[in-house]
């Protein structure tokens, strides 16, 4: 019996029957931050309810809430007609609560089946959870080998881990964060069939996305947020996604961004990479071979589902790895294992994927940061010592002509909220002379207002004819930027393709390692 | 000759031991717990006053355990709870073991306390070679020779084990399942803690048999060292406090064949071991492989957003 | 569930609400100890009024308290400098050791008859050398291979005690000592003046020094570079900068700092090596470096204070029959309440039901 009928009574407040899970007046502040303004929200039994909303709506904070990781500022829960007040994700699955974060919660050292049998009430030996995990698996079409340790699994089958998880724990509400961010479009396709089949079972489950098309196919009501508030809640019948569209950004905007190629003739190689080979944490070779070249005022497009060797392609190529053979030319010299003082020197810059990790010094201020690349030589410095005049001038430029937010030039970068940290590292990057621009990721987590800012300052860039080497799992993204686009599998590059939408479906098979007769 | 060699190396290796179990519990749930040395000197004084009190050697162990319990506490409120950096926090930890032993130690110097004496196991101790080397030893060293197996299988082949693991690996993913992190912690650095101050109960009541003001003279340090050469592993634990336990009683036993070395050049010897032990087995590829607890000194919080 | 404690991180801090933390802990910490002192059946309020009039109040006890403030200070500073790369150099004590050994060969039996002003400069720079050296023994195996300088410094402070024992115990020790583990005294080249009682010269470097430090981590681009790789050496790396080279390079000069306070103290104030010689100074130092928020100037004050408080215990010795080892609580006791206090600096503290 769950908790949470214990204590039913005949309160008047208490929702209709059919809703499993309401919300009201859910409010939650991060050190004085509203990420959601008093949220109303009903889930149905049986339903698939989607959650969309832009990078930063507050979305993930409120699931979040409902499994108990965060405790809200106000507001009420009730769960099968009872309130409830769910202060730890074990209150949460007791309650029939289980969630799919959009990293993963596994422990990569463990074998699949120690992590399902992680925290499991009553199971008597890891063979019999085993098992279980095989019944399941083939019940819901969630194929995985038990005994695999998780470092070794591909991101869809650590999802499906997960998923599996949660099903041997009989959780009835069923949460997943963005789950189709990290999948190629089959495994989408076979992830959406596992909903349905849940679904059809009477299960519920809260599916948050930013992606339309998604949303549309996959559920039966959904909720827009936006800016921490519930804008609409509709029907998938009575609505669109033009309208969606509108819900979510809060203005009319054209679906599909507008191709922004304008030169097709581009200048001299900047960029050259031959038979790139490296290795990854784990000793593992995860580039198997690259070859490449970019040109001045072009945009190489990089497509692939996380984990294939992009993290260590940018980290080779800016000097932060080493490459076990292979050659990188940079303007026709070898900058191969010469480390990221030479890049930055030859007019190299780098967008990071993990800004917080690779691009700032949190504690140090916005002044520091933006010299980074820069102190070495005059005039940000003079012999030993640092010219801080000259760099308070500077940043008071930038900051006004990249439109940073923040609270004072001398504050500390971690006051800055994620899109205004990308304009920084953007600012120190594509400031002077830059010949190659790594952009890796470089609107991850950012809203469209940040979004479309580092599109601009990218098509910039290359009008100017830097050449730029984009790394990205978003195929819009790359479709819209792009003007050649290569597809990373496994460490290997496919194809060579314009960025046409006829190629969609070819791009989006290799990216699952459908390779048909394509050479690497 | 070899035989004494063997002996003396398990007997000065087992107050390593112990530390070194200890601390492989608290790094096991991600708490690297520095004050490995305060927490020895707290122990051996206090297991030494209360045997000198109740006559009895076990009781003091009872102290040790006592003694070790509290600080490790008050040393998981702050790194758990409290969330001060860890490093500090041991450095701070130590301070207050060696102030407090020496403050109220001043009042043992020179006195005596009921001791462990060596029990010798009918047919075992008679075994040639084997039993002289394994079973001529006072009981807390056959403890330790049950503790370190029961403690690999219950870290690597038990639930509770797997949760410890868990929570040292990832602790959001354990919470996220229902463990409670917070709970681990404190309950394996209190153990650890524990476990420490038996090493050191174990010098003033059987190795050296009386209460010397720092009498630890670094071993919890070589302890902290001792973990990683171990790869947080009991089975290798203990082959690595009996190896150090063998440098160290070579060093007396060279003294006192009376080589004209100086015994100041001879001590140095485990210290300068452990350095070059250290930086053999530090190498960042070799850490990785040996499977350091990956949340090692990141304490956790549920909110606090990326 | 019962009462929770919710931590909030702050945006910002004032630096008069972090100096106000920072005095509480240390009331707080004397308030611990008072009640430590009280359950050891002492009279804590007198003892605190002997403590600070002795130390700070009369001629005699200030100037213990200036003697000790020098070598405190200046290993502190050095300290600071690591701990702002976040590379912890916890072998203040051996290198201080090195110094005060280095400045012993020198002025015993290298160059006895050298000028007091050449020889008290070579001195300070060989003190310098040496303790450097010891410290960049720990870089070198944390920047090659990785070895953690925590148990590296440690251990190196174990040899070094042990090498300055075998020293005076052994051919360094004065034939005309009737024995004791020390050497002879220094000539009179290698004393630092006087300045009244037993303060010396040297009373002015670590203020000097203090300085420096300031300079150099705000204004220069090394210093700039200590600061960015402390704070995240991953971005460190994409900025290009050597992450091996500055480990050894700011060991060297972390190291070098308490080698050179050796050398000051050794020509300052004990004229002579002797077992023991140090009660601890390199280990007070990391409670100094920590206690002033890794701030060179707030190091002289938090060095003076503390000085003050180990000669006050020293008084306590002899009035109160208090063994010298209250003052090792009394640090671990400091030490944990300024820990707590950084806490109440980094979070806003409630409780929650």
């Amino acid at each position: 019996m769950r908790t949470g009928e214990l204590i039913r009574g005949g309160d008047a407040k208490a929702p209709p029957q059919d809703v499993v899970l309401r919300l009201k007046g859910i409010v939650k502040k991060f050190s004085g931050v509203v990420a959601n303004d008093s949220v109303d929200f009903d889930l149905k039994v049986g339903e698939i309810h989607a959650l969309l909303g832009e990078n930063g709506a507050g979305k993930t904070t409120l699931v979040n809430v409902i499994y108990g990781l965060y405790q809200p500022d106000s507001g009420e829960i009730w769960i099968r007609g009872s309130k409830v007040n769910i202060d730890s994700p074990a209150r949460a699955l007791s309650l029939g609560i289980g969630m799919v974060h959009q990293s993963f919660t596994l422990v990569p050292s463990f074998s699949v089946v120690e992590n399902v049998a992680l925290g499991l009430k009553g199971f008597s030996s890891l063979r019999v959870v085993a098992e279980k995990v095989k019944q399941i698996s083939e019940l819901y079409g969630l194929s995985v080998d038990p005994y695999a340790k998780v470092w070794q699994l591909s991101v869809g089958e650590m999802q499906r881990v997960e998923i599996i998880k949660l099903l041997l724990r009989d959780v009835d509400i069923l949460i997943l964060d963005e789950p189709t961010s990290v999948l190629t479009p089959k495994e989408t396709r076979a992830l959406f069939s596992t909903l349905k089949r849940l679904k059809d079972e009477g299960k519920s489950v809260v599916f948050i996305s930013h992606k339309l098309n998604e949303v549309m196919e996959i559920s039966d009501r959904i909720t827009v947020m936006r800016k921490g508030l519930v804008i609409n809640t509709v029907r998938k019948e009575d609505t669109s996604p033009g309208e969606l569209a509108k819900m979510m950004v809060g203005r009319e905007i054209s679906l599909g961004p507008s191709k922004r190629r304008s030169s097709t003739s581009f200048g001299e190689v900047v960029l050259e990479v031959k038979d790139l080979e490296a290795y990854g944490d784990k000793g593992i070779k995860v580039l198997r071979g690259l070859s490449f070249s970019v040109r001045e005022g072009e945009i190489l497009g990089i497509a692939g589902v996380a984990g294939n060797g992009q993290r260590e392609l940018a980290e080779v190529l800016v000097g932060l790895r080493r490459a076990s053979s292979g050659v990188v030319l940079f303007d026709g010299e070898d900058i191969t294992n010469k480390g990221s003082m030479v890049f930055i020197e030859k007019g190299g810059g780098f967008i990071p994927e993990d800004r917080k990790r690779f691009g700032v010094a949190p504690n140090l201020s916005l002044v520091e940061n933006l010299i980074l690349k820069s102190y070495r030589k005059p005039p940000f410095s003079k012999g030993l010592f640092l010219d801080l005049d000259y760099a308070n001038k500077v940043a008071d430029f930038l900051i006004e002509k990249y439109s940073i937010q923040s609270p004072g030039k001398d504050m500390p970068v971690r006051l800055l909220s994620g899109g205004n940290l990308q304009r920084l590292v953007i600012a120190r990057e594509l400031e002077g002379k830059v010949r190659l621009l790594i952009a890796f990721h470089p609107t991850f987590g950012l809203d469209v207002g940040a979004m479309e800012f580092v599109y601009e300052k990218l098509l910039e860039a290359k009008a100017s004819g830097t050449a730029v080497l984009l790394i990205a799992g978003d195929l819009d993204e790359i479709f819209t930027l792009s003007d050649r686009i290569k597809v990373i599998y496994e460490g290997k590059l496919y194809g060579d393709f314009p960025p046409d939408e006829s190629y969609l479906e070819t791009i989006g098979m290799l990216m699952a390692g459908v390779i048909n007769g394509y050479k690497a | 000759m070899l035989e004494a060699i063997f002996m003396a190396a398990i007997r000065a290796g087992t107050p390593l031991l112990y530390a070194t179990l200890g601390e492989i519990f608290a790094e096991r749930s991600g708490v690297l717990n520095l004050g490995l040395e305060g927490l020895m000197l707290a122990g051996a004084l206090m297991g030494f006053v209360v045997s000198h009190i109740t006559s009895s050697a076990w009781l003091g162990v009872l102290g040790a355990l006592l003694i070790g319990g509290v600080l490790s506490l008050v040393y998981a409120f702050l790194t758990i709870t409290m969330r001060v950096n860890q490093v500090v926090a041991g450095l701070a930890l130590t301070m207050l073991g060696a102030g407090l032993s020496g403050y109220y130690g001043q009042a043992f110097i020179g006195k005596t306390a009921s001791q462990f004496s060596p029990i010798y196991i009918p047919f075992f101790s008679d075994i040639p070679f084997i039993g002289k080397v394994l079973f001529s030893h006072d009981p807390l060293v056959y403890l330790s020779y049950v503790l370190v197996p029961l403690s690999w299988f219950y870290i690597f082949k038990t639930r509770w084990g797997m949760n410890l693991r868990a929570v040292g690996e990832d602790p959001k993913t354990a919470d996220t399942v229902g463990i409670s992190v917070f709970k681990i912690r404190y309950l394996y650095v209190i153990l650890g803690g524990m476990l420490t101050a038996v090493g050191g109960a174990y010098l003033s009541l059987a190795y050296t048999s009386m209460w010397i003001e720092n009498m630890t003279a670094g071993r919890g340090w070589i302890a902290v060292a001792l973990v990683i050469f171990s790869a947080w592993n009991p089975l290798r634990a203990l082959l690595a406090s009996y190896f150090f336990g063998g440098v160290a009683s070579l060093q007396l036993r060279i003294q006192a064949m009376g080589v004209a070395i100086s015994s100041h050049l001879l001590m140095m010897l485990p210290y300068a071991l452990t350095i070059v032990v250290l930086s053999l087995i530090s190498s960042e590829a070799m850490r990785k492989r040996i499977g350091a607890p990956t949340a090692l000194m990141k304490p956790y919080s549920r909110e606090e957003r990326e | 569930m019962g009462i929770k404690l919710k931590f909030e991180p702050r945006v910002r801090v004032s630096k008069s609400f972090e100096l106000f933390v920072m005095l509480s802990s240390i009331l707080m910490a004397l308030l611990v100890f008072a009640m430590f002192m009280f359950l050891s059946g002492k009279d804590a309020l007198s003892a605190y009024k002997t403590m600070f009039l002795w130390a700070f109040m009369r001629k005699v006890g200030l100037e213990g308290t200036l003697v000790k403030f020098v070598p405190l200070s200046i290993i502190g500073l050095g300290l600071v400098l690591a701990f702002k790369m976040k590379l912890w150099n916890i072998g203040g004590e051996g290198q201080f050791y090195l110094g005060a050994m280095a400045s012993t060969l020198l002025a015993l039996f290298l160059f006895p008859n050298l000028d007091s002003f050449v020889l008290i400069p070579l001195i300070v720079f060989a003190g310098f050398l040496a303790g450097g050296f010891w410290s960049s023994i720990a870089g070198v195996l944390r920047a090659y291979l990785g070895a953690d300088e925590i148990v590296v410094t440690l251990m190196l402070n174990y040899i070094a005690t042990l090498w300055s024992d075998y020293l005076v115990y052994g051919s360094w020790k004065d034939p005309a000592g009737f024995g004791f583990p020390m050497t002879a005294i220094f000539p009179e080249s290698a004393k630092l003046p006087v300045l009244w009682g037993k303060v010396h010269v040297g009373v002015f470097s670590p203020i000097i020094l203090s300085l420096l430090l300031k300079i150099l981590l705000d204004r220069t681009k090394w210093g700039y570079e200590i600061r960015v790789i402390g704070d995240n050496p991953d971005v460190a790396l994409c900025a290009g900068m050597n992450i091996k080279k500055n480990t050894i390079l700011t060991m060297f000069l972390s190291g070098g700092m308490a080698g050179l306070a050796g050398a000051i103290y050794i020509m300052g104030v004990q004229h002579r090596l002797q077992h023991a010689f140090s009660p601890g100074y390199g280990y007070t130092a990391i409670i100094v470096a920590w206690l002033s928020r890794l701030n060179p100037i707030a190091v002289l004050l938090v060095s003076f204070f503390l000085s003050g408080i180990f000669v006050g215990c020293e008084i306590l010795q002899v009035i109160m029959k208090l063994p010298i080892s209250v003052i090792y609580i009394f640090q671990g006791v400091l030490f944990f309440c300024v820990l707590v206090g950084e806490v109440f600096i980094r979070y806003k503290i409630s409780l929650v039901r």
